[in-house]
């Protein structure tokens, strides 16, 4: 979903489209999902610029060109649309991930091409960036719970790491894993807090280093950290 | 913004600066004097640093959860003073690693420091500072790996606390 709500209104609104005024005949269920996705794009671009604490209702609805009654018949409340941002957010970046991966067969270059679509779709949206790496350390609990669970989905993934491995990997703790993800979520959530989400790609290399090295040693986990870099 | 509400705004700034540069100092206080009866290389000096940080924060996971979970939570002041904070240590860190006469891969200090800092915000955002101690040894095994090898690296998970005590040391 692209945070920034398009203007303008076609004969047949995309979704994000703000809706004619007056009378436009569009059926209700559409009216309501197009105020919905463009108060949750609204509040992205927002939260993007000013930051989940700073983001009001009032702005969000101005944002998505509605009036802040509107904003209370989808939402109770600014973490309510938080929630239901990250949501949709991380359940489109799952999906660019899981096929980056996928299109890889070996996996040190499935983790390779994972982190490579993780920075490339962070740099060319840095309100989602910040909305999946920053906002789930500040904007409460629910959030914090919908983070753990979207870092649980790709534990799994790294977690293969122990299986195609040269052995040993069984020693590895427990928490290898969710420490990794950790850290990878430190380093790009910190280019984020400074404004230098354009620049995520950059990272990528120690990203893969570090992120392979438990499995696969320093030296190797480098080798493929520098391919085609 | 009323003058009122600035003024408010203001008398916020200055008390959230003065708890954490109270926090702060105290913290970096502590790190030191660990690291300072450390006696070894930098892997030794990073095990005291992260023994030191649990022990704080264990006795005073108020002030620790100040440091990590609540500044983050103040917007944009606090996200300086934690980027300052931040930049310390990656210092800190880069110093025992020059002195040992060690070549880090790139971005190493910013690795260990993430690395630590998600999972201290994780426990301390759910009170749950008890855990720390837990998985220190853990994170250190990730954060020395990429530089002595995985192998070397999992002698961490046997190595306990260090014996030289620091200010908080049991």
């Amino acid at each position: 979903m692209p945070s920034k709500p398009p203007g303008g209104s076609p004969d047949y609104p995309d979704e994000l489209a703000r809706l004619p005024h007056g009378r436009h005949g569009l059926p209700t269920e559409f009216v309501e999902h197009n105020q919905r996705e463009r108060l949750i794009a609204a509040f992205i671009e927002l939260a993007g610029k000013v930051g989940y604490n700073d983001a009001t209702i009032t702005a969000i609805a101005a944002g998505a060109g509605v009036s802040s009654r509107t904003f209370y018949k989808y939402f109770e409340t600014v973490e309510d649309c938080c929630v239901a941002a990250f949501d949709l957010a991380a359940g489109q970046l799952g999906e660019v991930l899981r096929a980056a991966f996928e299109s890889e067969s070996e996996w040190p270059l499935q983790v390779r091409a994972a982190l490579a679509a993780a920075v490339d779709r962070f740099a060319a949206d840095p309100p989602v960036a910040r909305l999946l790496t920053v906002e789930p350390f500040v904007a409460g609990p629910a959030l914090a719970e919908r983070y753990k669970a979207a870092v649980d989905q790709a534990i799994p993934y790294l977690r293969q790491g122990r299986e195609s491995g040269k052995g040993g990997e069984d020693l590895l703790p427990d928490t290898t894993e969710r420490g990794v993800l950790g850290a990878i979520n430190g380093l790009v959530s910190r280019q984020v807090k400074a404004g230098r989400a354009e620049s995520l790609p950059e990272l990528l290399p120690d990203l893969v280093q570090f992120a392979l090295t438990p499995y696969r040693g320093a030296s190797s986990a480098r080798e493929v950290a520098l391919q085609n870099h | 913004m009323s003058e009122r509400g600035a003024g408010r705004r203001d008398g916020e700034d200055e008390g959230f600066l003065a708890r954490w540069r109270g926090h702060e100092a105290e913290y970096l206080d502590c790190l030191r004097a660990a690291v300072a009866s450390a006696e070894g290389d930098w892997r030794e000096s990073l095990r005291a640093a992260a023994w030191e940080s649990v022990r704080w924060a264990e006795a005073d996971p108020a002030a620790a959860r100040f440091l990590t979970v609540d500044a983050l939570a103040m917007g944009e002041r606090g996200q300086v003073c934690q980027r300052r904070l931040t930049a310390r240590l990656m210092g800190m860190l880069e110093g025992w690693l020059r002195e040992s006469e060690v070549t880090p891969p790139p971005g190493l200090a910013r690795w260990v420091l993430g690395l630590f800092y998600a999972s201290f915000h994780r426990h301390l955002a759910v009170g749950d500072v008890e855990r720390l101690a837990d998985v220190v040894p853990q994170l250190l095994f990730l954060a020395v790996s990429p530089v002595c090898g995985v192998e070397a690296a999992l002698a961490e998970l046997e190595t306990g606390p260090p014996q030289s005590p620091g200010r908080f040391h049991p």
